[in-house]
């Protein structure tokens, strides 16, 4: 059984200084501890986040999210919790979606809970035919390696307990959608338990997305490919 | 165009002039490399690794001559069997800087990491004194 104290909300943040505050002071009300890694952002983030009372981890240079997750999870792994939860900056992630992700995975004794946008009645995410119609391939192909149904393989906001994050802290990718989809099919393969709950989103309190409909199509075409001839990042098989 | 100019007023055989040729290029190539290597650019482990490739294809135009009767068993000339073989030689080295590269970027990542965990710890240190 995770509880709730053994959990550490990690925090991948590129200049979001505006809406850094608001996202600590949610997960905090939560009941959470929550470390911030700052991913070389040029504002305020980090100053703010430490104001605010997070723990910081100011990265030198920007890693991409993924390389800011791995130091999050390095850092989770270090200080002895069981588990961790990533959860976006801009404030999308709503914080009292933690409590659903650690009570599926006590129910179910997964190793990777994913909250789905579009498993939520109150999903508002609409995107453009082409993008879903990747999205959608990505998940089929998600599925198939995870051996359960997912809906949202480029999600963001998942529970890894460990020793997936031991495994996760070491080996994740910091390209685009190398640690979402591509994560997701490795540890499938590597026959890590996942579970999939829905969870809403809020709209974006600031930035805009990082990658552009043509830019992401053009991504998630390189991370297919990746997947399609088993040239992704490798973690240690599960123990059975 | 050299080839030209050799066959016809030194009336040295084609042969030669290519022999001729590619160690003009390869001593060029050092020199190159030489002059980058002194203002470090490039550092001494490339240095002599592209200095021994130059060494090389010197040495491989002078032996055309011996190399003609292995390249006919290939079907092809001497020269573009000494072509081919730079070729293999070029493709060798950028996988092996690619390795290289490689492992830089993940000593790199995990110093990044690094950095950021001890500043923590040291931000950490400096408050409990506070």
């Amino acid at each position: 059984m995770i509880q709730n104290s053994e959990v550490l909300i990690v925090v991948p943040a590129y200049n979001e200084a505006v809406s850094i505050a608001r996202v600590i002071s949610g997960i905090h009300s939560a009941g959470f501890s929550c470390v911030v890694v700052d991913d070389g952002s040029e504002d305020d983030t980090s100053h703010i986040a430490r104001k605010a009372g997070a723990a910081v981890l100011t990265l030198p240079f920007n890693a991409g999210v993924g390389g800011a997750l791995r130091c999050g999870f390095r850092y989770a792994v270090e200080n002895g919790f069981a588990a961790a939860i990533q959860c976006d900056a801009d404030g999308q992630h709503q914080s009292h979606h933690f409590q659903d992700l650690i009570h599926t995975a006590n129910e179910t004794g997964a190793d990777f809970v994913l909250g789905s946008r579009f498993l939520s009645a109150e999903n508002t995410m609409d995107p453009h035919f082409v993008r879903r119609f990747a999205m959608w391939w990505l998940a089929r192909v998600a599925s198939r390696a995870t051996g359960r149904k997912i809906t949202d393989s480029t999600s963001g906001f998942r529970l890894i307990r460990r020793p997936l994050l031991d495994e996760l802290a070491e080996h994740l990718p910091e390209y685009y959608l190398g640690d979402t989809f591509e994560a997701l099919v490795v540890l499938g393969r590597a026959g890590y338990t996942v579970e999939e709950i829905g969870t809403a989103m809020s709209p974006r309190q600031s930035g805009v997305s990082s990658a552009s409909n043509g830019r992401a199509i053009a991504l998630i075409g390189k991370s297919l490919t990746t997947v399609l001839l088993g040239i992704h990042f490798r973690i240690k098989k599960k123990a059975q | 165009m050299m080839s030209l100019v050799g066959y016809t007023i030194f009336r040295v055989s084609q042969q030669r002039v290519q022999a001729i040729e590619i160690a003009v290029v390869a001593c060029a190539f050092a020199i190159a490399i030489i002059m980058l290597s002194r203002r470090n650019r490039i550092s001494f482990r490339y240095t002599m690794g592209w200095l021994t490739l130059s060494a090389l294809s010197a040495v491989g135009g002078l032996l055309l001559p011996v190399i003609e009767p292995l390249s006919r068993k290939f079907q092809l000339g001497a020269f573009s069997l000494v072509g081919a073989l730079a070729v293999i030689v070029l493709l060798s080295l950028c996988i092996q800087l690619s390795i290289s590269i490689s492992g830089l970027q993940r000593q790199l990542r995990k110093l990044n990491e690094d950095i950021a965990l001890q500043k923590k710890e040291i931000d950490d240190l400096r408050d409990s004194k506070q």
